[in-house]
């Protein structure tokens, strides 16, 4: 127990076994599409572990790094980068360049969307074009935030992102994403499935009057789905027409537009279990 | 091909903009409408139908209230169980709101003893044959931007809360007084009247 200072990564890789027996042993599913709460439950273990390591006197810089593959069905989906890739987070970074995509990510000041599309065969700059063809950027995709995705494709196909978990565990094992009053359009920082949203380790804040809007592919509408325990109807979830419906679940990698109700911002906290 | 492709996408997003707007009108338990019935003011209650409220719009920045109208087709709700409630429903197309425009709107409410169709005069305070115990009232004056724009859509936008939602409750008082004042109107008029008193005793 000698190191001092000394990275300690659990890592996956992406292309095949690690060469690292010790990283095999310590690494999670990151197959983060089929990943359940169990799978959490063992990264958390993991970081307990590592953190009774720290306690026992050795400082350790805590990161999960993984990926997680999402599958993405023609048409326009909701998504929500589930994994920190960096400082940036651009849409390059985790692997959204299909040619001819759309992303289209949410400007709560005009209640519009903000369009950027990849296409390298235009041979205009470096691929990433405006709603005018204008040369443009990949937009900054951080955890938490969601966007719709454009698959131009006549298949489902698969994006994989990769990046690291956030809150990493350790001191500041918790994170807080700001709910501005109004729409926005977001997902869960903490790659995680539940079947009711505001379960932990999701927790989505129950807020009165406030509505989580997903996307169904199929019909290219939103689904509504209100919660208001001032009714008094159910358990508080009711739909566009005020009958009561089960809470609606979470998907690794899902994005959904969250209306607050409040004129204040809100915060969204969660922690590792 | 690809750039026909994208061009097509594109003005699928324009066109987008030309249909009706989607707005959801349903207030919240910090927006709940209340009646004043002989001089008591209470949360609207009574069986759905007891009270019905409209959607009334102008363009954005207008401040008059009497300067809104309901358009041909408008939004209708009526109030629910829950007192103070009312609901006309989720994701409506709303009539002379183009979606993606942004529009100011109020929203007005009034008792079944009034019958249930709008009327314009109600703005100027015409309420002829208006029974005993009838009330009519307006909301504060918001403005938003409608959903239903562009491919995917934007969300239909809610009448109440959030950023730009009217974020009050409203009150119905007596009909047939004109229309109700804003507190801040009654303390103006009260300051007024102030005013003229002291000007006639010091003559």
């Amino acid at each position: 127990m000698g190191r001092k200072n000394v990275q300690f990564i659990f890592k996956k890789s992406l292309t095949g076994p690690s060469l690292f027996a010790i990283v095999n042993a310590h690494t999670v599913n990151t197959n983060y599409k089929n990943m359940r709460t169990k799978a959490l439950l063992s990264v958390a273990a993991i970081a307990a572990s590592a953190i009774s390591a720290m306690a026992q006197g050795n400082v350790y810089s805590l990161n999960i790094v993984g990926y997680a593959t999402v599958t993405v069905p023609a048409g326009f989906s909701i998504l929500a980068n589930p994994l920190s890739a960096g400082a940036t987070n651009g849409a390059n970074e985790i692997g959204l360049t299909i040619d001819s995509e759309q992303i289209l990510t949410w400007n709560p000041a005009n209640s519009s969307f903000n369009f950027v599309s990849f296409d390298s065969t235009l041979g205009i700059g470096t691929g990433w074009i405006d709603a005018q063809l204008n040369p443009s950027s990949p937009p900054s995709l951080p955890p938490g935030k969601g966007f719709f995705f454009f698959n131009p494709g006549t298949t489902a196909t698969n994006i994989t992102f990769v990046g690291q978990v956030v809150p990493g565990p350790g001191a500041a094992n918790s994170n807080s994403l700001p709910l501005i009053p109004g729409f926005s359009m977001i997902g869960s920082p903490l790659p995680a499935n539940v079947t009711n949203i505001s379960s932990a380790p999701v927790s989505l804040p129950l807020i009165n009057s406030m509505q989580v809007l997903t996307w169904n592919n199929a019909t290219s509408k939103y689904v509504y789905s209100s919660y208001d325990a001032t009714l008094g109807i159910g358990t508080g979830w009711i739909d566009a027409n005020l009958n009561p419906i089960t809470a609606p679940g979470y998907s690794i990698g899902q994005g959904f537009f969250f209306f607050n109700p409040g004129n204040q911002t809100a915060f969204w906290n969660q922690s590792l279990p | 091909m690809k750039k026909l492709a994208a061009i097509l996408c594109l003005s699928a997003l324009t066109t987008g903009a030309f249909a009706q707007g989607l707005v959801t009108f349903l207030n919240s338990s910090t927006t709940l409408s209340s009646a004043t019935v002989n001089g008591t003011s209470a949360a609207t209650s009574g069986a759905p139908g007891a009270y019905y409220y409209a959607l009334l719009l102008a363009p954005a920045g207008t401040t008059d209230p009497k300067a809104f109208s309901f358009p041909a087709g408008g939004l209708y709700a009526t109030n629910i169980a829950a007192a103070g409630r009312f609901n006309g429903g989720a994701n409506l197309t709303a009539a002379g709101w183009a979606a993606g425009a942004s529009m100011s709107y109020e929203v007005a409410i009034w008792s079944a003893s009034l019958g249930h169709d709008w009327q314009a005069g109600w703005l100027q305070g015409n309420f002829p044959g208006a029974p005993a115990g009838s009330v009519f009232g307006l909301s504060a004056i918001a403005t938003g931007i409608s959903g239903g724009a562009g491919s995917p859509a934007s969300p239909a936008y809610n009448l109440f809360g959030g950023a730009t939602g009217i974020s009050t409750g409203f009150n119905a008082g007596p009909a047939g007084g004109g229309i109700v004042p804003e507190p801040t109107s009654m303390a103006l008029a009260g300051l007024g009247a102030a005013a003229l008193l002291i000007f006639r005793r010091r003559k």
